[in-house]
């Protein structure tokens, strides 16, 4: 291959592709101007009367609908974007010492959902606040995440990554950091969302130097800076002189399973209704809630993966519904089969124990 | 496939610069590094290329990142090297051996110091001539017009040359046809109009060219569009040519034309300046 043609323009990605590229400001620009319409459910009976050809595109564009992931305002949802509006407001005139949020919690209860959704609101917000000055001239909000194994380098890099400045390997981090400030000054950031926080070990000396070079850009570029991770508050990230300075300037807002109550009821009814299935009987998920939190363990985000694949599951198979059998079929993330395991075991047991009691007594 | 072998992506830089007319390449890779707060020696020697990232600037590179098209850098820019020669793509494919010749007013081409006809409807126009097992074949966008049998000796073929008319810059009026249609033409506000010289040339953005004794006298439409230089006479394109001019000077002459070209522009077209349909005064 030869040295010209080594190269190539960046691919038009499709919408599809552009969803898995966050971290890139193409990727997130087209996060932000998406907004899937559900296709419509054509009537039972105009349904069954088109011919293969049409019915298999309705169930191509129902398929796609289904793929893509529901957003549901939860009340963890919903507290990460006002209390990030919250501090955005806050840091507009600091000049140091600016405050952040941390959100924290276990794989799977929609951390990433959280601040993306939170930073998409702020980016439309400021689109209306300056219309017409779109394009390259704005770039409200960065999104980045932590490489494992992170140096200052490593992050510098992602953050370059994001904005589209080019790296070639002679680039020192100095130049890096340099151009990712100036850009993100000039381009009136005001929020940056680091993910993957829990991949930055503070123990470490490479750790702590990313927490340093994150300091540093918080410090150089006058933005709201949220971290989201693994339970960090766990994993070391208040630990130490530096962690006690993250643990002064950062709220931490965790993000928790849901327990059995109605708003666990509430999420189940509007991921149904969102459902695009021509038998599905409305009603048939909230009757079995208490299964679907069983199942999950009270994860969002296995929720979600559990009802879509069921879905496709129910349109692949021409029943068109979901049913317990349905269900049941689909597969968990390990973590939720591992919790639904535990606890059947830990009722069987507690039923054996009752059945001993009772024949001991009796 | 190596790492450094890999295809690298390349992004459009954050903040956007606009080249600024007859710029040089140098400044606006300056501007465009200061704008996104880039050294401009590492953002020219990005510019360059894997693996040594060294050496000239590489244009669809720099089109890459400034997410701006090659032709608007070309027109923007000087001292970019110079366009490939497009107009022998169609000639150079090795599989078929054949090369371009373009049709002469007498409807013959010359391959191999012999004359085969075409036809005086394809005059001016560019065909594909091969030779095949004795037998010259004569053909335009894949389809065969004519075969003569090889006038020629077969020593010959190992030094048949390309169409020499591309080395003075001239196009076949089909390819520049094609390259710039003339749909546009009534709109178009780069068209200027130039009375033919006793020497059958036209001065257009300090350079001439030639438009053919025959049109002595005519008031023809000259504009320059993708590199060429098309000659239009009532609507047909006559001759095209590969731009000699800057595009700085013919940017300067769109911005004040002289007394000729506000006189022509003043006056309506006419083939030739005595035979005037409507009996007014002379052109020009």
């Amino acid at each position: 291959m030869s040295d010209r043609a080594s190269w190539q323009p960046a691919p038009d990605l499709d919408e599809a592709d552009l969803h898995q590229h966050l971290t890139t400001l193409e990727g997130w620009r087209q996060f932000v101007a998406d907004a899937p319409r559900p296709p419509e459910l054509l009537p039972t009976v105009h349904w069954e009367r088109l011919d293969a050809v049409d019915q298999r595109a309705d169930a191509e564009a129902r398929l796609d609908y289904h793929t893509r992931l529901t957003v549901v305002a939860t009340s963890a949802l919903r507290q990460v974007v006002h209390t990030g509006r919250r501090l955005i407001l806050l840091n507009r005139h600091a000049i140091s010492a600016r405050r952040g949020l941390i959100v924290s919690g276990a794989a799977g209860t929609g951390k990433t959902t959280a601040i993306a959704q939170f930073g998409k609101t702020h980016e439309l917000i400021d689109r209306q606040h300056h219309p017409g000055v779109g394009g390259p001239e704005r770039i409200p909000v960065v999104y980045v995440t932590v490489p494992p194994v992170a140096t200052p380098r490593m992050l510098a890099v992602e953050f370059a990554r994001f904005l589209g400045l080019p790296i070639t390997p002679k680039a020192n981090i100095t130049d890096i950091i340099e151009a990712v400030c100036g850009v993100c000054c000039d381009t009136r950031t005001a929020l940056v969302l680091v993910d993957e926080i829990h991949n930055l070990q503070l123990s470490t000396r490479a750790g702590a130097e990313v927490s340093d070079t994150l300091k540093y850009f918080s410090e150089r570029i006058p933005a709201t800076f949220v971290y989201a991770g693994v339970d960090v508050d766990r994993a070391g990230l208040f630990a130490g002189t530096r962690g006690q300075q993250i643990a002064g300037r950062f709220g931490l807002i965790a993000t928790v399973p849901f327990p059995y109550a109605a708003e666990w009821q509430g999420l189940v009814a509007t991921l149904e209704g969102a459902l695009r299935l021509h038998h599905h009987r409305p009603g048939t998920l909230v009757r079995l809630d208490r299964y679907l939190h069983q199942r999950t363990g009270g994860m969002i985000g296995s929720l979600s993966h559990l009802l879509r694949g069921a879905a496709i599951e129910a349109i692949l198979d021409a029943s068109e519904q979901i049913t317990k059998a349905t269900l049941d079929g689909v597969g968990l993330d390990h973590a939720a089969q591992q919790r639904h395991r535990s606890r059947a075991r830990d009722r069987a047991g507690t039923a054996g124990t009752r059945r001993q009691h009772q024949a001991a007594h009796s | 496939v190596s790492l450094r072998e890999a295809p690298e992506a390349l992004r459009r830089l954050p903040i956007d610069v606009r080249p600024n007319p007859a710029e040089t390449v140098a400044s606006y890779i300056q501007r465009l590094a200061n704008a996104n707060h880039l050294r401009s020696g590492y953002l020219r020697a990005y510019l360059c290329g894997p693996p040594d990232y060294h050496g000239s600037p590489d244009l669809e590179r720099l089109a890459a990142v400034s997410g701006r098209p090659v032709s608007v850098l070309r027109r923007a820019l000087t001292n970019l090297p110079p366009a490939p020669p497009i107009w022998l793509q169609d000639v150079t494919d090795p599989a078929v051996r054949a090369v371009g010749r373009k049709v002469t007013s007498s409807g013959k081409v010359s391959f191999a110091n012999r004359e085969y006809a075409v036809g005086r409807d394809f005059a001016g126009e560019m065909v594909q001539v091969t030779c095949i097992h004795s037998v010259v074949q004569i053909s335009q966008h894949g389809k065969l017009l004519r075969a003569w049998p090889r006038r020629h000796p077969p020593a010959k073929d190992a030094s048949i040359q390309p169409d020499r008319s591309h080395d003075r810059g001239e196009l076949a009026l089909d390819q520049a046809a094609r390259l710039a249609p003339l749909d546009d033409l009534a709109t178009d506000p780069r068209v200027v109009r130039r009375r033919v010289d006793p020497n059958g040339a036209v001065s257009f953005a300090g350079r001439y060219y030639t438009a053919g004794r025959w049109l002595t006298g005519h008031v023809v439409q000259v504009r320059c569009v993708n590199g060429i230089v098309q000659l239009i006479l009532d609507g047909e394109l006559v001759r095209a040519w590969r731009q000699r001019h800057t595009p700085e000077r013919e940017q300067r002459m769109l911005q004040r034309p002289n007394p000729q070209q506000r006189t022509a522009n003043a006056r309506p077209l006419t083939r030739r300046h005595g035979a005037d349909s409507l009996g007014q005064q002379p052109a020009i």
